[in-house]
């Protein structure tokens, strides 16, 4: 009898603490946001959800990981076929393997994303096959990329835990938060033929104090989604929602609570 | 402190007792009782006819705190008993043999303030010297320990100084800008003075400078004042860790606030923090308003706070069912394609 009360004790112990507060579970599909490094608050964090182009942070992380950023790289047909957003590259044209990867990152172009991945897989499967494999080092058990840069596919998913765990994996690259903190920046091709002014797409850059990046990302089978990181006073916040139709408000409000609330 | 007074003795002592012949040459070995041997290495003390040494020890005499109460002596052996100011009480036993080229000596002193002691020294006479010479160098050195004690001590203090200084600026400048980590241990034990850890970190605070305490304490107290107006609550952008501190809540400040801010149309405090007071200038000034849509204008500050704060609120059955079911199909999408 003592020992199944003990037993049941440690079990409601565990439960506790792991226990995390869903305050606002009509904000989005998921959403977690922790502040240095503990969970606040979390809805669905495991629900298994389209990434849209949160997706591009496996495919930044795998270009900076594998560095030679210098390396230049010409553009195939692959960039003609790339939807969305796109900053209007054209075959045949070169640029370096980072300009390729700030413009995925700063203004989720989905032709330089496709020509990074193809760049890197050395086909755009190929890459796909790295994504997952990354992913599976990571511990993203509920993530299966089948796009580079996140179109909707039927088996492409992820959940708000597994994007926290990325986010986290990216963020201790200098050269994706530098990227992803840019407000603003402009790109040649490497015979200086051609010049890209973008902006980027985190909307909270620049009018939300602290405001750090990560990542934007929108498809019809996602909705709205997010990564938002900003720092104050040395306290850093991480926030993912996961099709949130108010992502911008949602992200302000929940950051401010989170700087704001009980250490 | 005792070392120190022992080791005037060990000098003053053998001068004091012999007091005759010029330019002895003695060697002195001091033991007390727990003291490992070696900690005080034998001195050589030189000791003899030195007329400006004996004025000073006259002057010594007449300015000195301790009075000899009792002098006895027989043969080689003399016991003096002395009595100080501070209540203390001492009493030297001091042997010589025959030939005076040795003695003994034993100190013992009573003292409410210091406990009680007792120190041995032996000595052995091992040549001539110059007392002049020696009691000039000696005075030089003296002379240099105390200067650099001095020095030491006056930079410890300026040490000291300089943090007390340091903390009651921090204090001052988290009150100016309502940062509460800024006051440390003063913010954390603010309203929780009887914790032990507390205790023990204030009294150390106290013990180096009662002057931080009572500025950091101020502040504090200034901040959390502060703290439950709407500028301040604003510019401590409502963190529950400084209502924690001054034993109040976020929630407390907010309802004490809000009909007064709604009184006077305080956009900035409406906005953030009063959703149901804010509403209606809300629905006049904030409507189709987006975030990336360029604004401006009196409201807004007010309805950037205002549309991010109740973004997070829960809506109208209708519309959270909405973004449910959208979520939802989307799952079920997922699913059908997956054949689960």
């Amino acid at each position: 009898m003592v020992r199944l009360a003990l037993v049941l004790a440690a079990w409601l112990a565990g439960g506790a603490a792991h226990a995390v507060d869903d305050p606002y579970p009509w904000i989005a599909g998921a959403y977690l946001v922790k502040r240095d490094g503990v969970v606040l608050w979390a809805g669905q964090p495991d629900a298994r959800l389209a990434p849209a182009s949160l997706a591009k942070m496996m495919t930044a992380l795998i270009a900076i990981e594998r560095g030679k950023l210098d390396e230049p790289v010409t553009l195939g047909r692959g960039v003609l076929q790339a939807t969305g957003t796109r900053i209007g590259l054209k075959p045949g044209e070169r640029l370096s393997a980072g300009d390729l990867l700030t413009a995925t990152v700063v203004r989720s172009a989905n032709d330089a994303c496709r020509g990074l991945a193809e760049h890197l897989g050395p086909s755009r499967n190929a890459f796909i096959v790295k994504m997952n494999e990354r992913a599976a080092a990571l511990g993203m058990a509920n993530s299966h990329f089948a796009d580079p840069c996140g179109h909707d596919r039927p088996d492409q998913y992820t959940s708000a835990a597994d994007l926290v765990r990325l986010a986290e994996e990216v963020m201790k690259h200098r050269e994706y938060m530098r990227l992803a903190r840019l407000e603003r920046v402009s790109l040649k091709t490497l015979d200086g033929g051609r010049t890209f002014a973008l902006r980027n797409t985190n909307a909270l850059l620049g009018r939300y104090d602290g405001a750090i990046g990560l990542k934007t990302g929108h498809t019809e089978g996602a909705g709205n989604c997010l990564v938002a990181l900003a720092e104050r006073d040395g306290v850093r916040v991480l926030a993912v929602l996961l099709n949130a139709p108010n992502r911008w408000w949602n992200a302000v409000g929940l950051l401010d609570r989170a700087f704001a609330a009980a250490r | 402190m005792r070392m120190r007074f022992f080791a005037t003795l060990l000098v003053a002592l053998p001068f004091a007792a012999v007091a005759q012949g010029s330019g002895e040459l003695w060697e002195i070995t001091m033991s007390m009782p727990g003291m490992p041997a070696g900690m005080m290495p034998a001195q050589r003390v030189c000791q003899g006819d030195d007329p400006e040494r004996a004025a000073q020890a006259q002057k010594g005499k007449d300015k000195k705190d301790c009075k000899v109460t009792d002098r006895k002596q027989s043969g080689n052996r003399t016991i003096i008993s002395m009595s100080c100011s501070d209540g203390s009480t001492m009493v030297i036993d001091q042997q010589f043999n025959a030939a005076r080229t040795e003695f003994k000596s034993t100190m013992s002193l009573k003292s409410k303030k210091d406990g009680d002691m007792t120190m041995t020294q032996t000595g052995r006479k091992i040549g001539a010297c110059d007392a002049v010479a020696t009691r000039k160098e000696r005075d030089a050195h003296m002379d240099k320990i105390n200067k650099d004690m001095a020095a030491m001590q006056a930079a410890g203090a300026a040490e000291q100084k300089k943090f007390a200084d340091r903390q009651i600026k921090e204090c001052a400048d988290a009150a100016a800008k309502m940062d509460w980590r800024g006051f440390g241990t003063y913010g954390q034990c603010y309203n929780n003075k009887a914790d032990a850890n507390c205790k023990t970190q204030i009294d150390s605070l106290n013990k180096m400078s009662p002057e931080i305490g009572k500025s950091c304490n101020a502040r504090v107290a200034e901040y959390c004042k502060r703290y439950q107006t709407q500028e301040g609550f604003l510019k401590a952008k409502a963190d529950e860790n400084a209502a924690q501190m001054c034993g109040v809540t976020t929630a407390s400040v907010k309802a004490a606030q809000c009909p007064k801010a709604a009184q006077t149309e305080s956009l900035a405090f409406l906005g953030r923090y009063c959703l149901a007071e804010a509403k209606p200038i809300a629905q006049q000034n904030c409507v189709g308003r987006d975030y990336t849509s360029k604004m401006g204008g009196k409201y807004n500050d007010f309805c950037t706070a205002y549309l991010a704060q109740a973004s997070l609120e829960k809506p109208p059955a209708s519309a959270a069912d909405q973004v449910k079911q959208g979520v939802s199909k989307g799952m079920d999408k997922l699913k059908g394609l997956f054949g689960r």
